[in-house]
């Protein structure tokens, strides 16, 4: 079998307004962004809180459990995944109440189901910052 | 609900015009619109000086060109007194029409040129935004990856029924085999079994599933009714109710993905015109992937979330059938010009119900709903829908 080289994975290019969440990123930690008008988490990082409409944003720990929503196994690869297929992305419902889009790691399709409880993991995609995944818990 | 200004039947689409929905065409999105510009002025005799007014969507080969609207009026030598660049996704041809119904409406202009037109193929779009930054890196490849996460979640709430949906394949199919316009590669005749079998991308999105790019372009010449009258214009087909939302439900952080704006758009577009889902004669739902057609059919009112493969399993949507539906194939087996895409249906719709559609023409063509389905968010459903109802007049 002859592996073609992939492409590099895309990047993240921080903004002003996310440069904080991939610094913690960096340190293992991800960041939500937490709305004190509303009480409520919001993902992905946005400049208002998307209940309020108001810039009263402060970032936040997420704790990294969450519970699966629905996932799907990528024959076809994104850009960059080329050499990874088949690999499972998934909808992750956190306990904050937000869903974040991210790669279920360290388990194989047939094991992974909706609802089943999930940790944070991050991931090396050879860029300087480090990418949030989710791994099945225990 | 406000006033619906389509309501008077003053609004009439004239001609229709397509070009051949291929793959490597080698043209360029200016060439494409220059073919359906001059079908329809040969098509209506209407004279280049009188179309006052364009309605375009923003093709992906000119994605980064921020001077569209006047670098194709130049090309094509129209002059404007009113312009419109829809950026709504595959919403954006059923938006143009209600747009500029709006602007002959208010006196904007008297003849609108409304034009989709993309060569997928020559440039792809770099993402920007949050797609830049929270979903290419994780690696989701493109929407069929979106509606793979999409099924699943309508899997677990209802069961998927891959064998409904496979019907839905054939009957579009069927509709390609007789549409010359269609992409060749597209125009041979399938099994439910050969969409069953065809291979898996993300699952349980399956080849057949989804729409392939092609490069094409559609149009539409849309004017007043007085105009269209004194013009001697033989047929037209009226714009009759139109709803619009774009970015549905934004608020909810855990939203459940098996609802769309159809659950608002349907019922409201069919209460404007008066109808119930009953009167409508075909339906030529925008189809990016099979499951979509499944979940407006339940959202519309044509039956009841989680019922929609019962639906389909007990309706003939074949042109001499209870529901007609994307006779001409669809996106899904015509190929889908880029984002010139939401017109594919919509000028077959108008084809029906002008009479001219041949070996699959809809017997009493009286009425059409039509819709646009516009771009993927952030684990929500598809971000815009759109809901036309058309009558033939």
């Amino acid at each position: 079998m002859t592996t073609t080289p992939a492409h590099p994975k895309p990047q993240p290019t921080p903004s002003k307004l996310t440069r904080p969440f991939w610094d913690a990123a960096k340190a293992g930690r991800l960041l939500l962004q937490f709305d004190t008008t509303t009480g409520r988490y919001q993902f992905y990082p946005r400049p208002l809180g998307i209940a309020s409409g108001k810039p009263t944003l402060e970032w936040r720990e997420a704790s990294g459990r969450a519970k699966l929503y629905a996932s799907t196994v990528c024959h076809v690869p994104g850009r960059g995944y080329e050499n990874e297929v088949p690999y499972i992305l998934g909808s992750v419902e956190l306990d904050e109440g937000v869903r974040v889009l991210a790669r279920i790691v360290d388990a194989a399709p047939a094991a992974v189901n909706p609802g089943m409880r999930l940790r944070l993991a991050w991931v090396d995609t050879g860029g300087p910052f480090p990418l949030y995944a989710f791994a099945p818990e225990g | 609900m406000r006033e619906n200004y389509l309501g008077n039947r003053d609004i009439a689409i004239i001609g229709f015009a397509e070009t051949k929905y291929d793959r490597k065409s080698e043209k360029t999105p200016y060439e494409l619109a220059a073919e359906v510009l001059h079908q329809l002025l040969e098509r209506t005799g209407v004279r280049i000086a009188d179309v006052d007014g364009m309605a375009s969507t923003v093709p992906t080969a000119e994605a980064g060109n921020t001077f569209w609207t006047n670098m194709l009026a130049d090309t094509l030598g129209l002059e404007l007194a009113w312009s419109q660049l829809t950026d709504i996704g595959g919403g954006s041809p059923t938006g143009n029409v209600a747009r500029a119904a709006a602007a002959i409406t208010t006196g904007m202009c008297e003849m609108v040129f409304c034009i989709g037109a993309d060569s997928s193929a020559m440039r792809a779009s770099r993402s920007t935004g949050y797609r830049a930054e929270f979903v290419d890196p994780v690696g989701l490849m493109g929407p069929p990856a979106a509606f793979g996460l999409l099924s699943a979640a309508y899997d677990q709430k209802y069961g998927l029924d891959l064998r409904a949906l496979g019907k839905l394949a054939v009957a579009q199919r069927n509709g390609a085999v007789v549409n010359e316009n269609a992409c060749d590669s597209l125009r041979k005749p399938m099994t439910v079994d050969d969409y069953l079998g065809s291979r898996m991308v993300a699952e349980p999105i399956r080849l057949l599933d989804c729409v392939m790019r092609v490069d094409g372009a559609n149009g539409l010449l849309v004017t007043s009714t007085e105009r269209a009258r004194k013009l001697g214009q033989k047929r037209l087909v009226h714009p009759i109710a139109y709803a619009e939302v774009t970015n549905f439900e934004p608020r909810d952080s855990l939203p459940d993905p098996t609802r769309s704006g159809f659950s608002r758009v349907g019922p409201a577009a069919l209460a404007k015109a008066g109808l119930t889902p009953a009167d409508i004669r075909m339906f030529h739902p925008y189809d990016d992937f099979l499951i979509a057609i499944m979940l407006q059919l339940e959202q519309i009112g044509f039956c009841k979330p989680g019922e929609g493969a019962a639906y389909i399993h007990r309706t003939d949507f074949s042109p001499a059938g209870a529901l007609p539906l994307n006779t001409g194939g669809g996106q899904i087996s015509c190929g889908q010009p880029g984002l010139a895409g939401g017109g594919v249906n919509l000028i077959e719709a108008v084809r029906q119900l002008m009479g001219e559609a041949g070996r699959r023409q809809v017997p009493k063509p009286s009425n059409a709903l039509v819709t646009g389905i516009g771009v993927i968010p952030y684990l929500r459903n598809w971000g815009t829908s759109t809901a036309l109802v058309l009558e033939a007049a």
